[in-house]
């Protein structure tokens, strides 16, 4: 073999062997093992869309728990953001283009689109961010939640979105493909930003925000960038959402949407990406299971047994998280594939 | 005088209706360890959280000595400064109740102190470029190399609230230090000592302001370690200075007796 | 006599005022003690509406006319007991915890019992009608061009007579000062003696009394509940608290009479005001005026 060759193979073997290899391999396994499962009908269409929600829900998971659970502030209107990335996505490829849901130019439209959803998503919870951050925790919780209100009272108002009534027939961008690698980049994206010194910044704010910015930390500054890259994140999720399910109206954004996000970052460890990942999957997927469980249940017995009853035993779970492991599943933990090499050590903290 | 390196400027500071500090002036000049006694609630603390920004005094101003490019020195007025930014001009302080970040390393704790320092930003982090390496590979070694000065180097990656409370305090003192500080603000660093630590502690400060070229203002209660290691003390009693001079004259000056020292004598 | 600031405007904030007076009080009184935002506050409303709703629904299954005392005492009873239950149980145990745990815990409680009352067979998701005459025949009075209802008297006169006990309560007796004590520094009242549990049980007790009578009187005046009533009056009952300045009970009924009556004069503007005020009021205080109206600066130590 010539030596430029052998170079090359050697940076590709290093590369696999490398976390980040692992991790983008890993996941293309993943879809390469469930797409053909879908493809030639063994895995139905039913289960690949909870997998979809479930890959789309990571991406909301953390990004609430880089605010909630890495810099420790407390925002409870996150939906909020999702809507306006929703809301910005869906607004361009559903009213102003009407697209099909296929076809070279229409995807790129609409990644432009989800992207575009992001940063709209990003300048809303900067705007909100500035004038907030610097309340207490317990504050904070209120203005978030009324801010999440606010948007969803906003776009329940604006009759060009549809007002009440949404926007239907969004098409169905959001493939497993599409979803897959957004998801993975999304993730990747924010590891890289909590293993940094812009992520440890943020764990200062969170251990002691005095103390923090008594050592040089611009506290203010970088709740606000926490903030804004949440919200991006979940304007992203948000547009995600809205292609897959082909629906959304203001309602599906409210409180009760974020509190089942919150659930996830809580229950799976604040302060661990993988906790997070671990949460959003495994909830998902519990309230299928239970989706399932109560409509046969129902189907029995002569009285109504609803679907609220998944709720209720996620409340008792939320409350029993809190009670007895208070850092969630996972506490601070992360999946080795996760960490930086470098910074393996640390994150083990002679664990 | 260009020497000075901290100019407390007549500084009166009220709470609301209660006044903490009245009429507080110091010259502070380089390279000299200075102490500030005094009983509980004298207004000792105020003063540090004064100097470094957490309040904005009602009255009177701070200034703190700056280098021009051309290397002359100045006096910039930082009274109305956030204290990230005080820090980033050249103060650090450690706390009264140990503030260290409990749920992080050791590593980590020092490695935040160095953050405003770092050259990298969001987009280095996110494309972990040659520039996001090089930064993080100095900023790890400049952290070691300050843990292995404080005996702390075995402890790098132990999580902070873990540790016993001798090297919490040398943590946070070696945190202030790693923000590069010229003056250095140390808050009842004695607290909770015994005599033997106690020793250590006054050798470690000695050491550090030689090594490390820093000016040190202290709060202490510890009457032998002040007198042992400052220079120059003032005293406050209820917010207003009651003596200043060399531990002789102030151990000696029968205000500072009655208000202070004469209770510690049966100590 | 036309136009937003008429009598009818004025009868109707005043009434809405006063159940929110009475959930927000319940906010302010566990806020000044253990520094915590009950997110579930508002369902112990709901609950205290439900009892009210099977008490009356039970009473006319026999045939029998209800007291009104006896169903006020009932609802009261019910929301002491869910608020009583609630803190025993989830929020105790986290007392000297991280202050966000015990908000997330409390998100959890609220879920629990809205999601609880909505799975329940015989309760269900779906708005049930209050059945207000057969509790009290209804009666209409006209002054002017504003129409008054007996529901409406009843309701104002409930909530004041309630808000009046209370203060009685707090200012003259022993319990209450120690509730006072307690809310200032629970530290130094642990050291006179005052047990403080006993102190938080009692706090809770009244105010998810006080919720749950509010759950009556909403019953009474605009009869149709549903598990998740509790919610938006929750939330406003909070802002108006805040409003007020959080921890104190003056504050928090003026500033539910305030919320009252702009949202019933923003709803007269235009129902997307309407909507809206409540949180353009909080955002407001906590901007401008974060300590409230009648509440003290605090600062942080350092």
């Amino acid at each position: 073999m010539s030596k430029k060759k052998r170079n090359i193979t050697q940076k590709m073997i290093r590369f696999f062997k490398s976390r980040n290899g692992k991790l983008i391999t890993g996941t293309f396994i993943f879809w390469l093992v469930l797409y053909p499962l879908n493809k030639f009908g063994i895995l139905n269409n039913y289960w690949m869309h909870v997998i979809n929600v479930s890959l789309i829900y990571i991406i909301l998971t953390v990004s609430l728990n880089l605010i909630n659970g890495f810099t420790g502030q407390f925002s409870i209107g996150h939906m909020g953001f999702a809507a306006v990335g929703a809301y910005t996505s869906a607004t361009i490829t559903t009213i102003l283009f009407k697209f099909p849901s296929h076809g070279f130019v229409p995807y790129l439209v609409f990644i432009g689109s989800m992207i575009l959803g992001g940063i709209v998503a990003a300048l809303v919870g900067f705007l909100i961010g500035l004038p907030t951050l610097r309340l207490r925790g317990d504050y904070l919780a209120i203005v978030t939640l009324a801010f999440g209100e606010i948007i969803r009272v906003t776009f329940n108002a604006i009759k060009f979105v549809g007002g009440p009534r949404g926007i239907p027939g969004i098409p169905n961008f959001s493939n497993f493909t599409l979803v897959t690698i957004v998801t993975l980049i999304s993730v990747i994206i924010m590891r890289n930003v909590i293993y940094s010194s812009i992520g440890r910044a943020f764990l200062s704010i969170r251990e002691d925000e005095v103390a923090s910015e008594l050592v040089g930390v611009h506290t203010t500054y970088y709740k606000v960038m926490g903030f804004t890259i949440g919200a991006f994140f979940a304007g992203v999720g948000g547009a995600l959402l809205a292609h897959l399910i082909q629906y959304i109206n203001p309602l599906q954004f409210g409180f009760m949407a974020t509190i089942y996000v919150l659930i996830m970052v809580y229950i799976g460890g604040i302060g661990s990406i993988s906790g997070s990942i671990v949460a959003a999957v495994g909830i998902t997927f519990l309230s299928e299971g239970l989706r399932f469980m109560l409509n046969r249940i129902d189907a029995f017995t002569p009285f109504r047994v609803g679907p609220e009853w998944r709720m209720v035993i996620f409340s008792v779970l939320l409350v029993a998280t809190m009670l007895y492991k208070t850092n969630g599943l996972m506490g601070d933990k992360e999946f080795s594939v996760l960490i930086p090499e470098e910074e393996d050590e640390n994150a083990k903290h002679g664990a | 005088m260009q020497n000075t390196v901290l100019k407390i400027d007549h500084v009166t500071h009220y709470f609301g209706g209660l006044r903490a500090v009245h009429d507080f002036h110091m010259e502070l000049p380089e390279g000299v360890i200075w102490g500030l006694i005094g009983p509980n609630g004298a207004g000792k603390t105020t003063i540090f959280n004064l100097i470094t920004g957490v309040y904005i005094p009602t009255e009177g101003k701070i200034y703190l000595r700056q280098k021009k490019t051309n290397g002359d020195f100045y006096l910039e007025d930082i009274t109305k400064y956030k204290p990230h930014t005080i820090v980033a001009k050249g103060i650090a302080r450690t706390f009264q109740n140990l503030r260290v970040f409990p749920n992080l390393t050791v590593l980590d704790n020092i490695r935040i102190a160095g953050h405003f320092r770092v050259r990298y930003g969001l987009y280095d982090s996110i494309m972990r470029n040659a520039k996001f390496r090089s930064e993080e590979k100095k900023i790890k070694e400049e952290a070691m190399s300050l843990l292995k000065m404080f005996n702390l180097h075995s402890r790098a990656y132990t999580l902070a609230k873990a540790l016993p409370y001798g090297e919490l305090r040398r943590l946070e003192i070696a945190r202030a230090l790693a923000t590069h500080p010229t003056l250095l603000l140390l808050d009842e660093p004695a607290a909770g000592m015994n005599p033997k630590e106690t020793m250590e502690l006054l050798e470690m400060i000695r050491w550090i302001k030689k090594e490390f070229n820093l000016t040190i203002f202290l709060i202490e209660h510890h009457m032998k370690f002040v007198m042992n290691i400052c220079e120059r003390i003032k005293v406050m009693d209820f917010g207003e200075t009651i003596a200043e001079g060399t531990p002789e004259e102030v151990s000696n000056n029968p205000r500072v007796i009655e208000a202070y020292l004469g209770r510690k004598q049966h100590a | 006599m036309n136009g937003i600031f008429n009598l009818q405007q004025i009868i109707n904030g005043i009434q809405i005022g006063s159940i929110y007076a009475l959930i927000s009080i319940g906010y302010t009184l566990v806020y000044g003690i253990i520094k915590l935002i009950n997110f579930a506050h508002g369902d112990f409303y709901m609950v205290g509406a439900y009892a009210a709703y099977f008490a009356v629904m039970f009473s006319a299954a026999r045939k029998e006319h209800p007291n009104v005392i006896i169903v006020l005492i009932i609802s009261m009873a019910a929301g002491a007991v869910v608020a009583f239950l609630s803190n025993r149980i989830a929020y105790k145990p986290l007392r000297y915890k991280p202050r966000l745990s015990a908000l997330i815990t409390a998100i959890g409680v609220s879920m629990f019992l809205e999601y609880t009352s909505s799975a329940l067979p015989f309760i269900g998701p779906s708005f049930k009608a209050f059945p207000q005459s057969q509790l009290i025949p209804q009666k209409t009075y006209k002054i002017g061009s504003a129409i008054l209802t007996n529901y409406q008297i009843v309701n104002v006169t409930i909530a004041v007579v309630l808000m009046v006990v209370l203060t009685y309560i707090i200012q003259h007796t022993r319990m209450g000062m120690a509730m006072r004590a307690s809310a200032q520094d629970k530290d130094a009242a642990r050291l006179m003696g005052i047990d403080i549990e006993k102190v938080i049980d009692f706090t809770f007790i009244v105010g998810g009394a006080l919720a749950g009578a509010a759950g009556l009187l909403t019953g009474i005046t605009y009869p149709r509940i549903n598990p998740y009533m509790g919610i938006i009056p929750g939330l406003k009952a909070f802002i108006a608290a805040v409003l007020g300045g959080i921890g104190s009970v003056p504050g928090a009924m003026l500033g539910s009479y305030i919320m009252g009556f702009a949202e019933v004069f923003g709803t007269a503007i235009n129902s997307i005001v309407g909507e809206g005020i409540a949180y353009a009021i909080l955002i407001l205080v906590l901007i401008f005026l974060p300590q409230g109206l009648l509440g003290k600066k605090t600062g942080e130590k350092v």
